[in-house]
């Protein structure tokens, strides 16, 4: 049956949704997020918040610190790292404001539990209709899997943004209240990389739940993909790098983080924090990425593919296998 | 009768790897009948019921309904599980978008079905017998001219039973179509205009009642059933003698 009405379309779409999210609403798996999400987002600001106003403040550097002076002779100071150590010192001191040991740790810490809480939440929605019998009962009703797809897609992410508005809109508030502009900054960043992770790791749980047939399966595959792309990816990355020509070495390194979403949004966070300095002496490209706003663009084209990619797919191997 | 066809079956099987689990059937189905599937557990029922709704391929064959309206047919699983969280009002709305159906009718079927006073309570709470009622609304929720039910009498108590055959016997006399599956010989005796026994994935016998009585030369489909069970297992049983 092929609704041809393009409200009508919208209207199905939408009541689907709603379903979608009465579901997710009503399962204790969300509420039990929320409350993870919830004390990440304490941790973040009781914790990461905090160190970045104390870090800089304690580091003392170097030979400035003994009140040596050095005679370098007809040589400028600078050469030494000495006059220039000091300005640049200052400058990347105030610009690594943001980021801290203990904001790096709390990133991992989203990097690593948001992807496979949407991972298995994503595709145990689609086994259980597939165990129900749902999905077969849905086959019968000649509607699209475009909109099964589509609708499991909207109502995950609403319902994870929603509980991950919730958590760290309360300590967001707090933020804002206690008018810590900079601190804002690094929340918000801190927001939308929750934000991204959740949009793209929704689409990647449904292509995990489209290629299951049982929860074992769907949980098999679903730390499978985790673990590549968490743990693995990195490895495989740096292996196929060294095969790559020297003057090919840095695209091919950033077209690999971007085709991984985790490291792609670790890229990006680290450059809206500030500290691409990490990244070595390569850090200048990505910093002027950054600055033009290339960097972002570029995650959010490799995320809108990725998106589209895996809602294709799922659609098709749902179609064909059901 | 030619024209008033509404399911063409043409050497329609299943296969399984090696295994074959539908022999090639050949059926045609026509308005207003109802048509029982019986036979044991394995002979192949929900398999053919699953291929003509489209739930699975067919490894080979082809099918035909021929009906008007957008919708072909209602369809009411066997051994269908509901999300728990929901109540039988929020199920059938589900359904209901897809078919364009009204409230009312929904709120007719729910109280058709026993359920009106227990349409708010989540069907986690809900007996066997009662899911059943929840999947029976949901096939009807369309307006259609074929309805196929695929076990269902599964798990309803005999009042339920007596009711369900009221309904097929309501749908009948509206000139509807009904395809049912079921190993209970004594609903297939009630309800049955034509009968189609399966045995071990191979169509055995297609006609009425009495049509297959004559054939078998006994009075009841239990003796239908034993003699070919006894034809099938009779060289099994020379064997282990010998």
């Amino acid at each position: 049956m092929r609704e041809t009405n393009p409200m009508n379309k919208l209207k199905i779409l939408g009541g689907m949704v709603v379903h979608e999210i009465k579901l997710l609403l009503r399962s204790k798996w969300l509420l039990n997020f929320t409350l993870l999400f919830l004390a990440m987002a304490a941790l973040f600001y009781f914790y990461g918040l905090q160190s970045v106003e104390t870090d800089p403040k304690e580091v003392v550097y170097g030979l400035e610190s003994m009140g040596t002076e050095i005679d370098t002779g007809t040589v400028d100071p600078s050469y030494f790292g000495l006059d220039v150590i000091e300005v640049e010192e200052n400058k990347e001191t105030a610009e690594s404001a943001g980021y801290s040991r203990a904001i790096a740790m709390l990133m991992n810490l989203s990097l690593w539990l948001i992807p496979v809480i949407c991972l298995i939440l994503g595709s145990n929605s689609i086994i259980t209709d597939k165990e129900g019998g749902g999905l077969s009962l849905y086959r019968t009703y000649h509607m699209p899997f475009t909109y099964y797809v589509l609708s499991k897609f909207i109502a995950l992410c609403v319902s994870l943004l929603a509980s991950l508005g919730v958590s760290y809109g309360v300590f967001g508030i707090i933020v804002s209240l206690t008018g810590q502009g900079a601190q804002g900054t690094y929340f918000q960043t801190f927001l939308w990389l929750n934000v991204f992770l959740v949009i793209v790791f929704s689409a990647l749980s449904l292509f995990i739940g489209s290629i299951s047939t049982t929860r074992m399966q769907g949980l098999s595959f679903a730390l499978i993909a985790w673990s590549f792309l968490v743990f693995v990816y990195e490895f495989i990355v740096f292996s196929v790098v060294d095969f790559v020509s020297y003057g090919q070495k840095l695209t091919g390194m950033l077209l690999f983080i971007l085709m991984n979403p985790i490291e792609s949004l670790r890229v990006w966070s680290i450059e809206k924090l500030n500290a691409e300095y990490i990244f070595g002496p390569e850090y200048l490209l990505i910093h002027e990425w950054g600055q033009s706003g290339m960097l972002t663009n570029y995650l959010i084209v490799s995320i809108i593919a990725m998106i589209v990619m895996a809602l294709s797919v799922s659609t098709v191997v749902m179609k064909k296998r059901g | 009768m030619i024209n008033d066809k509404v399911l063409s079956i043409t050497n329609l099987s299943k296969t399984y790897g090696k295994k074959q689990v539908l022999a090639p059937v050949n059926l045609t189905v026509h308005r207003g009948e109802c048509v029982v599937l019986c036979g044991g557990n394995g002979a192949g029922k929900s398999t053919l019921i699953k291929l003509i709704t489209g739930i699975e391929k067919p490894t080979a064959g082809a099918f035909q309904f021929r009906v008007q309206g957008r919708k072909t047919f209602g369809f009411m699983p066997d051994d269908m599980k509901f999300p728990k969280d929901l109540t039988p009002l929020e199920v059938l709305n589900y359904y209901r978008q897809f078919l364009n159906v009204s409230e009312e009718r929904m709120h007719h079927l729910l109280q058709r079905v026993g359920l009106w006073d227990f349409r708010r309570q989540k069907v986690g709470s809900f007996s066997k017998g009662m899911s059943q009622r929840v999947n029976l609304a949901q096939a009807l929720l369309a307006d259609v001219d074929v309805y196929i039910f695929d076990e269902p009498t599964n798990g309803l108590d005999p009042y339920w039973v007596i009711e369900f055959k009221r309904i097929i016997h309501d749908l009948k006399r509206e000139g509807k179509t009904v395809i049912l599956s079921s190993h209970i010989m004594r609903d297939v005796a009630e309800i049955s205009d034509r009968v189609v026994i399966l045995f071990e994935g191979v169509m055995k016998e297609n006609g009425t009642l009495q049509e297959i009585y004559a054939r078998h030369r006994c009075d009841n489909l239990e003796e239908v059933f034993l003699r070919l069970q006894s034809n099938s297992t009779e060289p099994e049983l020379e064997a282990e003698v010998g």
